[in-house]
C-alpha cells in the first residue's frame, strides 16, 4: 500500500528519529577505552616517532611557527586594510551627502517666491 | 547554555572511576556517530576509541556533562569526517582495495551489525550532510545548536538539512515504489 | 607645494600589496568610472586640495565586512546593492580653474539616452553649475550622477547601482551631514561643514 505524500512525511521525520536512535557500542569497548587510557597514562620515554632526528622536528616546529605567525600577519594585515577600506566607503558617503546639499541648497533659492526676490531688488 | 557542575564529582576529577562512567553513558552515542559517518564497524570502534582518549586528555578543560557531551559530539563528528577521507585516499589501487578487504573480511564476518535502511542512505550523503543529520535525528539537537557545535553558519546547517532530507527522501520513495511493483 | 590628498590608486595598490587576497588584488583592477581621465588628471594639477575615492564592487564588498559598528550600519546597508561609487572633490586656491567645456565633458558620460536629468543649473562661466541625472532602467532607478561646481570647489559624484529616493534622504542627512532641505548656512558654516566631513565627525 502506497501512503500519501504527507503521511509520508510525517512518517518519514519519526522514522529518521526511530532509526538514528544511538545504537549499543560493542561489547568490551569501555574496556578498551580504560586500557588505552592507562597506557596514556604511563610515563613514556622521551623520543621521536619514526627514529627521525631532532633538527627535522625542529624545522618541522619552525616551518609550522612561521606558517601561523604569517598566517596571523596577514589576518592584521587584511584587518588594517578592511578599516581603510570602510573609511573610504563612509567618506566617500559623506562627500556624497555633502554634494547633494550643496545641490539642494541651490535649487531651493532658485524657487523662492517671486514676490521676495522683488522685495529684495527694491 | 546553562553551565551544570557534574554530579557529585570534583570539576577536574579525571579519576579512572569517574572517567570510566563517562564513558560508559558517552559510548553509545560516540560510537554510533562514528559508525554512521563512517559506515565501517572496525574504524567506527577505532575513532570512537581514539575520540575518548583524546577526551580524557581535555577532560580537565570541560566544566559540565552539557559540556561533554557537546565537545564529544563535536570531536566525533570530525574525527570521523577525517576517517572517512582517510580510507578514501588510501584505498587508491586495486590491490590496496583488496588487501584491507581481506584485512577486514574476518573481523567484519564476525563483528558487522546489520544496518537499517536510514543508516544505508545516510551514507550515499557527503560527510557534512552526515553529520548535520546526525546531530539532529539522533542527537536531536534544534539547528541553532548544531551550528554552534560544528561551528558553521546557521544558513549552511539549514541548507545541509534541506538538501539531505530531500535526497533521504527521494531515494526513499524510490525504494517504496520499488517495493510496491515487487 | 599644494597639499594632495589622492586616494584611489596609490591606495589600491598598497592594498594589493599587502593582503595579496583575491578581493584586495581585484582593486589593482578597478573598474574605472566614466570620467573622463584627462579631466581629472588637469583639475588635480591645478587644485591646492583634491580629494578622489573609487569603489568598485569588490571593494564595496570588502569594506562591509568591516562596517560592522552600529552607526555602520545605514551606510553597509546602502552600499549593499551597489556596483561602484566614485567621488571627485576639488578645491582651487582662486576661481576660474575649471572651464564650462571641462564641465561638459565630465557630463557627457551622462547623456545618453537612459539617463534623465533631474537637476540642471547653468551659469554664465559654469562656476555656479548643478547637475543630478538618474539612470532608469525598466522604470527603476540604476545610477546617479551629481555634479555641484562653485567658484572655488568641484564636486562630482557617481552612483551605480539601484538607489532610492530615501537612500538620497539618507545620505544627505546622515553621515555628519543636515538633511537636504535643511537652511542654508553662511560661508563659515559651509566650510566648518567641509572640514567636519574630511575629518569624519558627526
Amino acid at each position: 500500500m502506497v501512503e500519501p505524500m504527507d503521511q509520508l512525511s510525517e512518517n518519514f521525520d519519526s522514522d529518521l528519529r526511530e532509526q538514528l536512535r544511538p545504537r549499543s557500542a560493542p561489547l568490551g569497548f569501555a574496556d578498551r577505552v580504560m586500557a588505552r587510557v592507562a597506557a596514556d597514562r604511563a610515563p613514556r620515554p622521551v623520543r621521536f616517532p619514526f627514529g627521525r632526528p631532532l633538527w627535522r622536528w625542529a624545522a618541522v616546529a619552525a616551518l609550522v611557527a612561521v606558517t601561523v605567525l604569517g598566517g596571523l600577519e596577514h589576518d592584521r594585515q587584511q584587518r588594517i586594510a578592511g578599516q581603510q577600506a570602510r573609511e573610504q566607503v563612509l567618506l566617500a558617503l559623506r562627500i556624497t551627502g555633502l554634494t547633494l546639499r550643496q545641490v539642494q541648497q541651490k535649487v531651493d533659492a532658485q524657487e523662492k517666491p517671486l514676490s521676495d526676490k522683488e522685495n529684495q531688488s527694491r | 547554555m546553562r553551565v551544570q557542575p557534574f554530579e557529585g564529582a570534583p570539576k577536574v576529577d579525571d579519576s579512572p572511576h569517574q572517567f570510566r562512567q563517562i564513558v560508559e553513558r558517552h559510548q553509545a552515542r560516540v560510537y554510533s556517530i562514528a559508525f554512521r559517518i563512517t559506515g565501517d564497524c572496525g574504524v567506527a570502534e577505532e575513532v570512537a576509541q581514539d575520540v575518548f582518549l583524546e577526551l580524557h586528555r581535555n577532560l580537565r578543560r570541560l566544566e559540565s556533562e552539557h559540556h561533554v557531551a557537546a565537545w564529544l559530539r563535536r570531536v566525533a563528528c570530525h574525527r570521523a569526517t577525517d576517517a572517512l577521507r582517510r580510507r578514501a585516499a588510501r584505498a587508491d589501487s586495486i590491490a590496496e582495495e583488496y588487501q584491507d578487504g581481506m584485512a577486514l573480511r574476518p573481523a567484519a564476518r564476525e563483528f558487522i551489525p546489520l544496518m537499517n535502511r536510514v543508516e544505508q542512505l545516510l551514507l550515499t550523503l557527503p560527510p557534512a550532510q552526515r553529520s548535520v543529520m546526525l546531530l539532529r535525528y539522533q542527537e536531536d539537537l534544534e539547528p541553532e545548536d548544531i551550528a554552534l557545535e560544528l561551528a558553521m553558519p546557521l544558513a549552511t546547517v539549514r541548507s545541509h538539512l534541506q538538501r539531505a532530507i530531500k535526497m533521504l527522501r527521494e531515494k526513499a520513495q524510490r525504494t517504496l515504489k520499488e517495493y510496491s511493483r515487487g | 607645494m599644494p597639499f594632495r590628498f589622492k586616494f584611489a590608486a596609490p591606495f589600491a595598490a598598497a592594498l594589493a600589496v599587502l593582503s595579496g587576497a583575491s578581493a584586495l588584488s581585484a582593486a589593482a583592477q578597478t573598474t574605472q568610472p566614466p570620467f573622463p581621465v584627462t579631466i581629472e588628471k588637469q583639475l588635480a594639477t591645478r587644485a591646492s586640495e583634491y580629494t578622489e575615492v573609487t569603489l568598485d564592487r569588490k571593494m564595496l564588498d570588502f569594506a562591509s565586512h568591516f562596517m560592522n559598528n552600529e552607526d555602520d550600519a545605514e551606510g553597509k546597508r546602502i552600499v549593499a546593492k551597489l556596483n561602484g561609487v566614485y567621488v571627485r572633490t576639488y578645491e582651487f586656491d582662486k576661481p576660474g580653474q575649471y572651464t564650462p567645456e571641462d564641465l561638459d565633458a565630465i557630463r557627457r558620460q551622462f547623456q545618453t539616452a537612459e539617463w534623465s536629468p533631474m537637476v540642471k543649473e547653468r551659469t554664465k562661466n559654469g562656476s555656479d553649475d548643478s547637475d543630478v541625472y538618474m539612470k532608469l532602467v525598466n522604470g527603476e532607478v540604476q545610477g546617479m550622477f551629481v555634479l555641484n561646481a562653485e567658484p572655488k570647489e568641484l564636486n562630482f559624484v557617481y552612483i551605480d547601482g539601484p538607489i532610492r529616493p530615501e537612500d538620497l534622504s539618507d545620505i544627505s542627512g546622515n553621515f555628519g551631514i543636515p538633511a537636504v532641505g535643511a537652511k542654508a548656512g553662511t560661508k563659515a558654516d559651509k566650510a566648518e561643514q567641509k572640514s567636519k566631513v574630511k575629518a569624519g565627525q558627526p
